[in-house]
């Protein structure tokens, strides 16, 4: 599937209505639509919202392999409707969390700053679920590199520091009979081609030769942060 | 820890700057003798780039502000044709280099950066050649590979070294210091002949000296020491650091290097303020300062800082009233050269208070790039403060970092810059977090600018 196959959000919603799952409406012109992915664990067992911990972010690869995104389970509904804006000035609205309790929003762990996100040695980005001193909030994504911090209950909104837009959503599935979680798309500012253009050679080596390509389909492997890096720092 | 920076600091410390720079600073070219022309000789021959297809800005200067200005100008203005010119053919960090002198960093860290790369990335023409003059009549700069003409032009070519400032009268000694005893806030080569100072140091006294005035990277000489210190406390070396403080205290993040020093470096990191230095006998090895004088095995000598030699060639100084180091005299939102709309310096020849360093140049070049796309629109858009995240690693022995998180303030009645923003903060106690932090933040930077 191409990856720039924009859809527009109505025949999207209107399928996953169809199908009797929740998926979150998004209010764009246009989602980047990609293949449907099921979030499972380490051992391959479907993510349950139930059972997922609210202490930190799971990690999983999508679109592609070597794109990191963060699963949050936040404290709270998240609310759609806030109101966003690309740098490019394409405007957006916030599709709100999905789950029994709408709390559960995933977002491209790549901060829209200066393109910091999770690696294997340590990660500068991470959901804090308490306090954080960058941000001045609970339940918040901070990247300490440059003193960003970013709301996930609305939309990842940026709240302190230089980057000029929001983190970029993941759109969620989640299907109340089964209580499980599907990745379908992305919406927001489209980062993936400049952090691909910008980490290639890492990612190459990480990966192997353009494996960080391979897109996700069927299940992807959500682990939690603290598994994924060494050091998953705060601030 | 937080500590809350207020205006009395910020005045203590840019009060310092004026008062360090005055003194040594009255025979600055203030203005040229033909009104907008430098001693330029003007030879016709155009320098080999492409036709400009737009309106051409034109960037002297590949370091952080240059360079993030490039990166960001087609991005706000897509229609301006953009050419970077920089004498250097090869790109090397000031920002970070510290970390490389202990093998915190190696020097791929630094220089894996390439000048080419960044203007395919950003779409504009690179230039390796030198400034000799500028024609602003003709809005005509002029190179060692030929003129260039343009619509904007912006300077930001660095800071000098003033050797004046610490004594330091003739042309040998001055010479011997920048060979032998580098400062290492300037260039690649002494970031290299340091390296090898410091790791072929087998003991003695090393002497890091830190200007008066405001020199560029604040921190840096007391980071230097740290991981000096670090270094020879590693090594059991028979040495310690002495750090020769022109000013009353340390300038920045007090208390965390003071807690290095402490908690770390007893007895091999003596810290000696209010030492400025009126000279150095370089045979002797023995630095003078006004009260007292002090022996050497080996040394960085860091001179006062002034504007480039650039901006007072291309007669684009402040007078002293404006700039006590020599620095442009520039509008202090929008940077264009007073009474030049089409000429701006920024980096670190304005005459700003603002740090002189990396994030302040970075986030300042993303304002700049906006100004310009606004102004060749026929637009003015309202000014934005820099912002100078900034880590110091206080150990190396693991790698340990304090940082601050600063905005600044101004005041349109003097229209000045006045202060610290109320939510600058600063995190003085260590930690490893803040260490790992500090690379990525250089990373970002590094991407920012090279795309």
């Amino acid at each position: 599937m191409d990856r720039r196959n924009f859809i527009k959000v109505c025949t999207a919603s209107a399928a996953a209505l169809a199908a009797g799952v929740h998926t979150q409406l998004v209010h764009s012109s246009s989602v980047r639509d990609y293949t449907r992915a099921k979030l499972v664990d380490a051992d391959g067992q479907p993510l349950k919202a139930a059972s997922l911990s609210q202490a930190e972010a799971y990690i999983f690869g999508y679109p592609y392999a070597g794109t990191p995104c963060f699963l949050i389970s936040l404290p709270s509904e998240a609310k759609a409707g806030a109101a966003l804006k690309t740098a490019e000035g394409e405007e957006y609205t916030f599709a709100g969390g999905v789950g029994p309790n709408k709390n559960l929003v995933a977002y491209l762990a790549v901060c829209t700053h200066q393109l910091a996100h999770p690696e294997k040695d340590s990660s500068q980005i991470s959901y804090i679920p308490g306090n954080s001193e960058t941000s001045g909030h609970s339940a918040t994504i901070t990247c300490c590199a440059h003193n960003s911090a970013f709301d996930p209950a609305a939309g990842g909104k940026a709240l302190t520091g230089k980057s000029s837009q929001p983190l970029v959503a993941v759109r969620l599935e989640h299907d109340a009979a089964s209580d499980e979680i599907h990745a379908t798309g992305m919406y927001g500012a489209d980062l993936i081609d400049e952090y691909f253009k910008k980490f290639k050679g890492k990612l190459n080596k990480e990966f192997g030769i353009g494996k960080y390509r391979d897109e996700a389909s069927g299940t992807v492997q959500a682990v939690l942060l603290s598994k994924y890096t060494a050091e998953a720092d705060t601030c | 820890m937080n500590e809350q920076f207020d205006r009395r600091n910020f005045l203590k410390m840019s009060g310092a700057m004026l008062a360090a720079g005055t003194a040594g600073c009255a025979t600055g070219i203030t203005g040229s003798a033909v009104a907008g022309t430098s001693a330029a000789v003007m030879t016709g021959i155009k320098a080999p780039i492409p036709k400009a297809k737009g309106p051409r800005l034109v960037v002297v200067g590949a370091g952080t502000s240059g360079m993030t200005i490039a990166a960001h100008a087609k991005k706000n203005y897509p229609n301006f044709d953009v050419v970077v010119i920089d004498k250097r053919d090869m790109y090397s960090s000031c920002f970070n280099s510290n970390l490389w002198y202990v093998g915190i960093i190696n020097m791929e860290f630094l220089a894996d950066h390439s000048f080419l790369d960044a203007a395919v990335n950003n779409k504009y023409t690179f230039l390796n050649a030198t400034v000799t003059g500028l024609d602003r009549a003709s809005r005509t700069l002029v190179t060692s590979e030929g003129e260039v003409n343009y619509d904007f032009l912006v300077l930001a070519p660095g800071i000098s070294y003033d050797y004046d400032k610490i004594g330091v009268k003739d042309v040998e000694t001055m010479t011997a210091l920048r060979q032998m005893y580098p400062g290492g806030f300037i260039s690649p080569m002494e970031h290299v002949t340091l390296k090898r100072k410091i790791q072929e140091f087998e003991g003695g006294v090393f002497v890091q000296s830190v200007p008066g005035g405001n020199y560029r990277c604040l921190p840096g000489p007391y980071e230097r020491a740290c991981l000096m210190a670090s270094w020879i406390k590693k090594n059991k070396l028979k040495g310690k650091v002495v750090i020769l403080d022109a000013n009353p205290e340390v300038t920045i993040k007090k208390q965390g290097f003071h807690a290095a020093f402490d908690e770390l470096y007893k007895g091999i990191i003596e810290y000696k303020p209010g030492m400025a230095i009126t000279g150095v006998d370089v045979e002797k090895k023995t630095i003078k300062t006004e009260f007292d004088s002090v022996q050497f095995d080996d040394a960085s000598i860091y001179a006062n800082v002034r504007g480039n030699t650039l901006i007072e060639q291309l007669g684009l100084m402040a007078p002293s009233t404006k700039s006590g180091q020599k620095e442009a005299d520039v509008d202090v939102r929008f940077y264009n050269y007073i009474g030049d709309p089409h000429v701006y310096v920024t980096g670190d020849s304005r005459p700003h208070p603002y740090s002189k360093s990396a994030n302040t140049s970075n986030t300042e070049g993303q304002f700049v790039a906006k100004v310009l796309a606004a102004r060749a629109q026929g637009k003015e858009i309202a000014w934005e403060s820099p912002e100078t995240v900034c880590y110091s690693m206080t150990n190396a022995f693991p790698p340990e970092a304090i940082k601050v998180d600063a905005k600044y303030t101004y005041d349109p009645v003097k229209d000045a810059i006045t202060g610290f923003s109320p939510d600058t903060k600063t995190w003085e106690v260590r930690d490893q977090a803040m260490g790992r932090a500090y690379l990525e933040w250089a990373q970002g930077i590094y991407r920012d600018m090279f795309g």
